[in-house]
């Protein structure tokens, strides 16, 4: 077992190749990679953030809303998911 | 500013009298119900307890004066046909009217109004579509025969050019708009993306994973296409 500084800095590392993926439009490979990061630190809002965005790009409103969700319980004040989160609501509300 | 009345405040009514309110329209808000009323008075421009099959209360209102009146009486079909047509009477210009049913439909429409809306129904209709295909994310019944709906793209057509997938010819729709997500990193350093609306889209405009298709076609065609 790694200890919890190791661990953070190698899932920056992954949340980095994440958004690498992430940014060429490869929203699924960018998913893998955030897995691997919040194995290693899932404590992390900003894991579950992310997820959310690419799930959302997707068009996957199911899996985003729940990791927007999980963004808010580690971290409530998280204003960027707290914005997503209740535009996946309204859009829902209204299609 | 357009100067709108809102008779009837339910569900609808305030939500209606919300979004106008929203847009920077003037708003007035009338009900019979004075707990409808006050929370209505947190948005609109005017607030008023009333009871709108009054004539002459109407009147005094200065409801002549106003761009569109919005008729969403809720249960009460006799009210909403009497305030209609007392609407058109006082010369309203432009009158929608909220419809239960069919019948009430076509009665607010012989006493004048321009506009009849069916809410319920229509919801209905949408959430009945989005319910038996997550992948149509709105739809709009043109006509009984035509819709026009919002509609993800299924993975055969990945990487596929609009022109390669012929779907004017293979399932008699069209493609009039593509929404297409643009991946980007924002100022925080977290991904983000914005929507580009790719309108009338080319015929080389290749399709990708995450876009959403707006598409027009006979109803019989779109659902073929729901089954991919």
């Amino acid at each position: 077992m790694q200890d919890p500084e190791t661990n953070k800095t190698k899932s920056k590392e992954l949340i980095e190749i994440a958004k690498f993926h992430f940014v060429h439009n490869e929203y699924r490979k960018a998913l893998e990679f955030y897995e691997k990061a919040l194995k290693l630190d899932p404590q992390n809002p900003q894991i579950f953030y992310n997820m959310g965005i690419a799930y959302e790009s997707l068009n996957d409103l199911r899996n985003a809303k729940q990791c927007y969700e999980a963004a808010l319980k580690l971290a409530p004040d998280f204003e960027q998911a707290k914005e997503r989160l209740s535009k996946i609501i309204g859009t829902a509300e209204t299609g | 500013m357009k100067r709108f009345c809102v008779i009837g405040l339910g569900k609808f009514g305030i939500s209606v009298a919300k979004a106008l309110s929203r847009k920077g329209a003037e708003v007035i808000a009338i009900d019979t119900d004075e707990e409808r009323v006050n929370e209505a008075s947190n948005f609109a421009t005017q607030a008023i307890i009333l009871d709108a099959t009054d004539k002459e209360a109407l009147q005094r209102i200065g409801i002549q004066d106003i761009d569109a009146a919005i008729v969403a009486v809720g249960k009460d079909m006799a009210s909403s046909i009497l305030i209609t047509s007392l609407l058109k009477e006082l010369g309203v210009k432009y009158v929608v009217a909220k419809a239960l049913s069919p019948l009430h439909g076509k009665v607010l429409e012989k006493v004048g109004a321009d506009r009849v809306v069916f809410p319920e129904r229509d919801m209905g209709m949408r959430v009945a579509q989005s319910l038996l295909s997550p992948s149509i994310f709105d739809y709009i019944a043109l006509s009984p025969q035509y819709s026009l709906i919002e509609f993800v793209a299924p993975q055969q057509f990945f990487g596929k050019s609009l022109k390669e997938l012929d779907l004017r010819n293979k399932y008699g729709v069209m493609v009039i708009a593509i929404k297409k997500k643009i991946p980007e990193i924002d100022t925080t350093g977290e991904t983000s993306f914005h929507e580009d609306f790719i309108i009338a889209p080319e015929l080389d405009t290749v399709i990708d994973e995450g876009d959403i298709l707006i598409i027009l076609g006979h109803t019989k065609n779109i659902e073929k296409l729901r089954r991919l």
